[in-house]
């Protein structure tokens, strides 16, 4: 129990713990002290805004609230009881209207503006200020995503204390000194990172406001819905703004366990992807070798009914793992109940022993150490992870990556290997992660058999016994576990895997674009693809049904700490949601699926979530306890990597965060996806004597790409690392020359 | 010059202190910090360019865009100011043709105001190639104008 | 209390008095007056319908900030904005309004639009003769508003004024 001091805010006795910021400590008496540059998550105060101004007795002067904290017997008077305090706020706030253009009705942020709100309060009814202002060019365009205006900056320092304290990407910096500080890219470069829709959320003025949403809407026009972004396994909460039935804008909404207010680009700007111009908006058959015929729904749920008839249950089903666990639910229960299909192809399996070892992500600040295994960058499989392993780095714990391009250094595709060492005895890090009370494991690499291997270790080091340790493993899907358990639920039947494939299902653009379920459907005799792209489905798919994107429906999702979460309906889709025909086609096979999420839920979550109800899961979803299941004996057999021979080097393809259907489909973001380019170790560039920027021909056995090189320091010298999309067709060992 | 900024940060316990020396060698080497040698240096710091610029551009002594091979800096902070320095900085305006902050057509002279050189007792000063003259009047001015372009 | 509908009283006497208001009528001046053919004068602050201003070099005032929509208790004002740029500049500010409507069949002519505005880019005029057979067509558009009314209803005799004549007896 921390110490309690008592203090006086404006003749109020307040008892907070030692230590509390003070604006907290009069929020929690019910006082407002009003701040700009304030904001906790970002680090420590730095007082640059001077709105906090209060009266502090035995103190000459004002002083700012924000970088206080509270003291025994202090005694404080904000603006509502002290005129010194007032009147200091009412100068700061003319201050900096100095140069502000009060062109408010223009402005994107009028009417949800933090200056405008406290002007209006605090500060003075009319202005002084009858000579120019001063004017820069505007808006600057700092990233396609991003618009930058000078003159409505007032030089609060949050934008950049994001950058260089929370994203730690340093790219949004102040340039100069004083009165004269600019906010700034270097050289007019775009500021590419993957957090940076942050600063538009952060920033109290219209100085940082996003391209996407620039006059869109005014916040009077619009309606705010609470959902939960599925763009990846963390499962942010997210507001989704939409005007008029279409989504504006989507912004973080603080669920402090999983995300803390942070959203990552991809899960802020995609949202575009709903209205693609190849969006399937009418189901399409196959005509000709490449090409589709709009058929009406009539037809669509006949021919797919003669379809599934005819396959004799000689059907495989591809879920991508991005459906809703309802909409999951109703495929497999058309197809398991109804036509006896029981083979799928599910994303990504979960093992359930990771439950033993759960924790909230808010738990990764709290560690002492944490060991991340893998070769894929955290940012790119769960960006917000990364984000909580920065701030837990920032206080204090150690965080070793273990793969790659690691902290230390291992062959590729060694994870499994790894937790095999970890685990004996010989080893350092694992004896400290055996003492520590307050130890976390991250998975981060392909495989790893849904979380087994990495429970398997956390089980060996005897995590299951100590409540502040944990274990995640980060899949590739967003919703895997959710789809994969309610294919599960659906029928306790099992069949044989068929052969010949009379009708391959393909569920979701994320499995269509999979080149695994590409091979299947070229086996099968007829392809039914429930997609929202047509070019996705374009020259294999016989026949296409209109699929919709999260922000289209309602449901529950699982994200990668087990949670369950709601997602909401935010705008209308254009075509009949998944469930809706569903319901109507299973109907004709004698299945009840009800066209409604909420009693789809009900019926699941009886079998698989032990009878929860949407109501108990709310905005913002609890974790579930952790379970009591005995970790898994650790795989025998895996695979060492093939060690480099020097000449030949191991390609090590990751999938980028800005990669997919639905990020293709949005312009302002193809400036983040990855570059044309091949990762190279220092030791491997400078023996083929490569230097960073060079072009060069990276060749496998009968294929070869020209990448740009670009040299990694810490990465593994004998590997080289390729985003799988400029990646696709090379083979696993590949040979680096400059042309 | 990577290697010469790996010595000097294996000075330092974090590598962000040893930006202000990096780039000192990297302008001494390039006369002024262009964009391709903040991008050196912080390849060597394992930082980002932004945040190189940024550092400079706090510091007068760090130069971000090209200078002549002379350097004319008038103190034009408070002390120097109260006795005079605005005229001084004009004077120096007026004899080399160029504002604040501007290089001589010829690249031979470039003009800068300074913040605070130090010498708040001997105000006005003026530095010449880092070397100050102090305290300097207006009527001195000429004359240490054609001193530099004399080369002395 | 007395009951008066139930008191007794003489049925021809009550007749007689009901005719004798008719009757004295018959001697006075008619204060009906002959719409359309006679105009009653506006107040000159008359709210009728709503024009959309231009600045003098074309420029339309309106920013589209939306400000007027959030004023209006009917909810009748619809603004779409959309960013101006160099080859099509619409207003003198950074955005413009793409799409500005009014409902008339909803708004309740208060003036609130007017009020909130913050360039004096909508006032309400004098006109109050915008009666359509469809209410689609009660939906004014930025191309109405910008407009000059179009006079809808017969040219009053202006002999029979007798107030001053109303704007859009000298302007159609």
């Amino acid at each position: 129990m921390p110490e309690l001091v008592t203090l006086t805010i404006d003749d109020r006795e307040v008892q907070v713990p030692k230590g509390t910021g003070l604006v907290e400590t009069a929020m929690g008496a019910g006082i407002e002290i009003p701040v700009f540059c304030y904001e906790p998550r970002l680090g420590p105060a730095v007082g640059a805004c001077r709105m906090c101004l209060v009266e502090i007795e035995g103190m000459p002067k004002l002083q700012a609230g924000c970088t206080m904290t509270a003291q025994d017997g202090l005694v404080v008077r904000t603006a509502a009881t002290s005129d010194k305090a007032a009147q200091g706020q009412n100068a700061t706030l003319e201050f900096l209207l100095l140069n502000h253009p009060l062109d408010c009705p223009v402005c994107d942020k009028g009417g949800e503006c933090p200056l405008q709100d406290l002007t209006f309060r605090y500060g003075p009814g009319t202005t002084r200020m009858v000579f120019p202002k001063r004017t820069f060019d505007k808006p600057i365009p700092i990233s396609p995503t991003i618009a930058l205006d000078r003159e409505r900056c007032i030089l609060c320092y949050r934008c950049t204390r994001f950058s260089e304290g929370v994203a730690e990407d340093h790219q949004l910096v102040p340039r100069n000194r004083g009165a004269q500080t600019l906010i700034t890219t270097f050289e007019e470069e775009p500021y590419r990172a993957p957090f940076s829709g942050n600063v538009i959320e952060l920033c109290p003025v219209g100085a940082l406001t996003s391209t996407q949403y620039r006059f869109e809407a005014r916040p009077w026009e619009i309606q705010n819905v609470p959902t939960v972004c599925t763009m990846c396994p963390v499962g942010c909460n997210v507001t989704v703004t939409t005007r008029e039935g279409k989504v504006k804008r989507i912004l973080s909404r603080n669920h402090p366990e999983v995300d803390q207010g942070w959203l990552c680009d991809k899960g802020r700007f995609a949202f575009s992807h709903l209205r693609a111009e190849d969006r399937v908006t009418q189901p399409l058959r196959r005509v000709r070798r490449r090409g589709f015929a709009t058929i009406s729904w009539e037809e669509a749920l006949d021919e797919t009914e003669r379809v599934l008839r005819g396959a004799g249950g000689r059907i495989v089903t591809a879920l991508s793992g991005s459906e809703t666990i309802e909409h999951a639910y109703g495929l497999a229960k058309l197809l398991r109940t109804g036509l006896g299909a029981h083979s799928a192809v599910l994303p990504e399996e979960t093992d359930v022993a990771i439950d033993a070892f759960r924790l909230p992500l808010s738990a990764i600040r709290g560690a002492e150490l944490i060991v991340v295994v893998g070769d894929d960058p955290v940012a790119e499989r769960a960006p917000v992870v990364d984000l909580w392993l920065k701030l837990a780095r920032r206080g204090g714990a150690e965080v070793v990556t273990i793969g790659a391009a690691g902290s230390v250094l291992t062959a590729p595709g060694s994870a499994a290997q790894t937790c095999r060492e970890l685990a004996g005895s010989g080893s350092e890090l694992g004896r400290r992660l055996r003492e520590s009370e307050r130890a976390i494991l991250i998975w981060s690499s392909p495989g790893g058999h849904g979380g087994a291997e990495i429970a398997a270790l956390a089980g060996e080091l005897g995590f299951a016994g100590k409540p502040g340790s944990g274990a995640f493993h980060l899949p590739a899907t967003p919703n895997g576990r959710g789809v994969a358990d309610a294919w599960a639920a659906a029928s306790d039947d099992e069949g044989p895997n068929p052969e010949p494939i009379a009708v391959l299902v393909v569920s979701g653009d994320e499995a269509a674009s999979d080149p695994h379920v590409r091979a299947l459907a070229e086996r099968a005799e007829t392809v039914i693809a429930i997609v929202m792209f047509e070019r996705v489905a374009l020259g294999w798919a016989d026949l296409v049904l209109p699929g919709t994107s999260y922000l289209e429906r309602d449901g529950t999702a699982m994200n990668l700490e087990g949670r369950l979460q709601r997602l909401r309906r935010a705008a209308i889709p254009p075509v009949a949601d998944e469930l809706s025909w569903l319901s109507q086609l299973a109907a004709r096979f004698g299945v009840d699926v009800s066209p409604y999420p909420a009693p789809v839920f009900e019926e699941l979550a009886g079998t698989v979530y032990g009878g929860l109800t949407l109501g108990e899961l709310g905005e913002r979803a609890a974790l579930a306890e952790r379970a009591q299941i005995p970790a898994p004996a650790p795989d025998p057999d895996t695979e060492p990597a093939r060690p480099s021979d020097g000449h030949y080097l191991n390609l090590l393809p990751y999938r980028p965060l800005f990669a997919g259907a639905a990020v293709e489909r949005v312009p302002e973001l193809q400036f983040q996806r990855p570059a044309a380019e091949v990762e190279l170790s220092w030791d491997d560039a400078q023996r083929r004597g490569i230097s960073s920027g060079d072009e060069v021909l990276v060749r496998s056995n009968g294929t070869s790409a020209t990448l740009r090189a670009r040299l990694n320091r810490r990465l593994l010298p004998g590997v080289v690392r390729i985003a799988d999309e400029h990646a696709r067709d090379l083979h696993a060992t590949v040979e680096v020359t400059k042309p | 010059m990577y290697d010469e900024i790996q010595e000097i940060k294996a000075q330092y316990p974090r590598t962000r202190s040893a930006v202000l020396p990096a780039l000192r060698i990297a302008q001494q080497r390039y006369g002024w910090l262009t964009p391709d040698a903040l991008r050196e240096v912080a390849d060597a710091l394992d930082e980002t360019p932004a945040f190189c610029q940024s550092v400079a551009s706090f510091y007068d002594m760090f130069h971000l865009a090209p200078v002549g091979r002379r350097l004319v800096e008038v103190c034009t902070n408070i002390s120097c100011a109260l006795v005079g320095a605005q005229q001084v900085l004009e004077a120096f305006e007026q004899e080399l043709g160029i504002r604040a902050g501007e290089t001589t057509d010829d690249g031979q002279v470039t003009l800068r105001a300074l913040e605070c050189a130090g010498g708040c007792g001997w105000g006005t000063v003026v530095a010449v190639d880092h070397r100050y003259r102090e305290p300097v009047r207006p009527e001195d001015v000429p004359a240490i104008v054609q001193e530099v372009r004399d080369g002395g | 209390m007395t009951d008066r509908s139930h008191s007794p009283r003489n049925p021809i006497v009550g007749t007689a008095q009901g005719f004798g208001v008719t009757f004295k009528q018959i001697f006075k001046k008619p204060i009906t007056q002959q719409y359309p053919e006679y105009k009653r004068p506006l107040y000159p602050r008359w709210r009728g319908r709503h024009r959309l201003w231009r600045h003098e070099n074309g420029l339309e005032k309106c920013v589209g900030c939306s400000l007027c929509a959030a004023a209006c208790p009917a909810d009748c004002i619809r603004v779409v904005p959309a960013e101006n740029t160099p080859d099509n500049r619409v207003s003198a500010g950074e955005r413009y309004a793409r799409i500005y409507e009014i409902n008339m069949s909803r708004c309740i002519f208060c003036g609130y639009c007017e009020l909130a505005c913050p360039f004096d880019a909508i006032t309400l005029g004098n006109e109050f003769e915008i009666s359509e057979y469809a209410r689609d067509d009660l939906i004014y558009t930025k191309d109405m508003l910008l407009a000059e009314p179009i006079k809808q209803v017969p040219v009053a005799d202006p002999e029979l004024y007798d107030t001053p004549i109303p704007y859009y007896k000298t302007h159609s």
